[in-house]
């Protein structure tokens, strides 16, 4: 499976490969020697066929821009593990469930209240410990399955996420 | 392996509350560290100076390598016993470079009683000479103690583990062929004596250095015999006379600069294969480790968010992420190496215990090294678990780790309570090093819990008799009890008669580990093998 670069919102696949002393770029079904030589200073050489060309890249987290003949393109690298989860379309994570059985403490949301994900939703308690149940991820509070002293088993829907649809 | 997506909220008032309460510790954790380190009475740093003798802080910088890291270990052994005069225990040890060569530091601080061994000095020592043979890692000893404290002697003598334990496991390093240097810098009377002896390289400082088995009141009681330490067993005696000792040196100096040219002899370790890779720095912040430890141990955290803030480039590779999910296992790197994970975020149930048997299997054909990483209540009580044979996979758990032949390394993050420590790699389970973080609790059971049952015994005992206690009177039993239980829980408490290796300020703990790793990778790892799991 290939690498992955997002520029400006399109996926490109690409590979690298060695080949004795360059590597070879494999976009499609073509395959291109390329060299890229380090000059100090996010300053670099970059030699594509027999084509040399003056670049500055510079990496901050997957982020990757590159100043190249006159212009700057920005890439993300896009984790194939990212690019193919089926985040989406996975209903299965807009439910928060118990992670074991036990009672609820405290319910911090409303039914209708949007939620970002990571957000409380509600603390049990189960085996002496309290647990914060938090959102899977961002949306508008579905059902409230439960009400503050209720107890239920492991596994147990607590509340449903009506999932918050990515912009296009 | 892909990122791991911190879902920690750092402007939240919880974050924040956590953070200060953290910091707090970690403060007075460096406040309390630094004096055992640094500070000592006026009139015991001037012995020192008047015997022409260096302190051991002093004594270290000599011997190790400039720039280089030092892992000290149980900094604040005995802090709680003793009325708390024996800082560090009397003794410094610790993992640092000599000569470009992994060694583990046995040192004597003088400035302490005299260097006189104590009960916990003499657990202390036994505890860094075990590290030495577990991960083979060659010694260096710097001898400067009055001998063993005699009015407690009943608790550092006889026994299998006490001051015996270190002459044997001395002589079983020669025996694996690690070498060991002693650097005799002051006394070293009665079994202190064997310390150099049973060094493979000794060096001793002419005046100061002395060796002998009866120091001179001793022998004057014993033969009537007068004679000086010196002529008794001083530098020249032994190292032209008696062949007791090798190298003499003039005075200190010159004692620490030959002692780094015999390690600079020895030859390089070949450390275990295992996978490595080019170390990176974990994406997200260390520092919001204080954030993430709830102030209130009864608080569940997700123990991903401490991976996330341990391990290289924030990257983990979760196995089974669906699936028994109260305990979290995967592999990640650490600096450059290698690991498998398992952490707590909940409490052990049939599945969470199989599934960790079955990754630490997993890890031992792996050759991965495996980090335990606890908050732990223990595993789920009740009818319909033990139906399902709770305690047949805890046993499954706990024959695993027993068994692992890969080296395990532990860091309780939180809380360690009950059978939970065990099947999560406890002290009895001789992870290689095994560290504390400074809000942690261990113990059989919770502080609350453990405090109930017990006040109710008293309180039963005297309803018995007949007498109606207010809720004064209740409090009054049971409070003293929670608080001396609090007190037997805390880090503090464990550290100070080394139920591990010391506390770790959070943030430190991805650099401890990296240095303990790379120190067990001196030993080889054997192929797996087990018990047989109660299936």
């Amino acid at each position: 499976m290939a690498h992955a670069f997002r520029l400006d919102g399109h996926d490109h696949e690409l590979w690298l490969s060695r080949s004795g002393s360059v590597y070879q770029v494999h976009v499609g079904d073509t395959c291109v020697p390329a060299t890229l030589t380090a000059r100090g200073a996010h300053v670099h050489e970059l030699t594509v066929r027999d084509i040399s060309e003056r670049v500055v890249i510079a990496c901050r987290g997957d982020d990757v821009h590159v100043h190249l003949d006159g212009e700057t393109y920005l890439l993300r690298y896009s984790h194939s593990l990212e690019r193919f989860a089926g985040q989406a379309t996975d209903e299965a994570e807009a439910i928060a469930r118990a992670p074991m059985p036990g009672a609820v403490i405290s319910i911090a949301v409303e039914s209708g209240a949007s939620v970002r994900r990571g957000q409380a939703l509600l603390i049990i308690e189960s085996m002496k410990m309290e647990t914060t149940i938090t959102a899977p991820c961002d949306g508008t509070v579905q059902t409230l399955h439960l009400h503050v002293g209720q107890t239920f088993d492991s596994d147990a829907a607590l509340v449903t996420l009506e999932r918050l649809k990515e912009a296009p | 392996m892909k990122r791991i997506d911190s879902a920690l909220d750092t402007r939240s008032a919880e974050f924040q509350a956590n953070r200060q309460h953290n910091l707090a510790l970690a403060e007075m954790l460096r406040q309390q560290q630094a004096a055992v380190r640094h500070e000592r009475p006026a009139r015991d740093m001037e012995r020192l100076e008047r015997q022409n003798k260096l302190f051991v802080r002093d004594r270290l910088q000599r011997l190790l390598d400039p720039g280089t890291p030092f892992l000290e270990l149980s900094t604040l052994a005995a802090n709680m016993e003793y009325d708390g005069e024996v800082p560090g225990a009397g003794i410094v040890t610790g993992i640092g470079i000599v000569s470009g060569r992994e060694v583990m530091v046995h040192a004597s601080d003088a400035s302490v009683k005299g260097g006189a061994w104590y009960p916990l000095s003499v657990k202390k020592i036994v505890r860094a000479t075990d590290i030495a043979v577990e991960n083979r890692l060659p010694m260096v000893h710097l001898c400067d103690s009055a001998g063993g404290f005699l009015p407690l002697q009943a608790e550092l003598f006889a026994d299998r583990h006490f001051g015996g334990r270190i002459f044997r496991n001395q002589a079983i390093l020669s025996k694996m062929g690690v070498p060991q240097l002693a650097v005799v810098l002051g006394h070293c009377t009665a079994g202190g004596a064997y310390v150099p002896a049973l060094s493979d390289y000794s060096v001793i400082v002419r005046g100061n250095g002395a060796i002998f088995l009866g120091g001179p009141p001793l022998v004057k009681a014993a033969t009537g015999e007068e004679v000086s330490a010196d002529e008794l067993g001083g530098c020249d005696l032994h190292t032209r006379v008696s062949g007791t000792a090798d190298y003499p040196a003039s005075n200190e100096f010159e004692a620490f600069a030959i002692a780094r040219d015999v390690v600079a002899q020895w030859k390089r370790p070949t450390k275990a294969e295992v996978e490595w890779q080019e170390p990176e720095a974990p994406f997200y912040d260390a520092s919001e480790l204080y954030g993430i430890v709830p102030r209130d141990i009864k608080v569940q955290f997700d123990m991903r968010e401490v991976i996330a803030r341990m391990v290289d480039g924030s990257r983990f590779h979760e196995y089974q992420p669906a699936y028994a999910t109260t305990l979290v296992c995967g592999f990640a790197h650490l600096w450059g190496y290698k690991i498998g994970i398992l952490a707590n975020n909940g409490v052990l149930f049939n599945e969470s215990a199989q599934k960790g048997a079955h990754f630490i299997q997993l890890c031992n054909q792996n050759r991965t090294p495996l980090v335990f990483l606890q908050n732990i209540t223990g595993f789920m009580v009740g009818r319909d678990y033990e139906k399902r044979g709770i305690t047949k996979d805890g046993a499954k758990m706990i024959m695993a780790v027993a068994g692992s032949e890969v080296p395990k390394f532990t860091v309780i993050c939180n809380g360690s309570f009950g059978a939970g420590n065990y099947g999560m790699s406890g002290r009895a389970f001789d992870p290689r090093f095994l560290f504390m973080w400074p809000q942690s609790q261990i113990s059989v059971m919770g502080a609350e819990q453990a405090a109930n049952v017990l006040a109710d015994v008293k309180l039963r005992q005297l309803a018995r008799t007949g007498a109606q206690l207010t809720a004064e009177e209740i409090a009054a039993i049971r409070d003293p009890v929670v608080a001396d239980y609090k007190r037997q829980s805390s880090a503090l408490y464990s550290t100070s008669r080394l139920w591990d290796d010391g506390i770790l300020d959070p943030v430190d703990t991805r650099n401890a580990l990296g240095i303990a790793i790379s120190a067990a990778l001196n030993a080889p790892i054997a192929a797996p093998s087990y018990g047989v799991f109660r299936v």
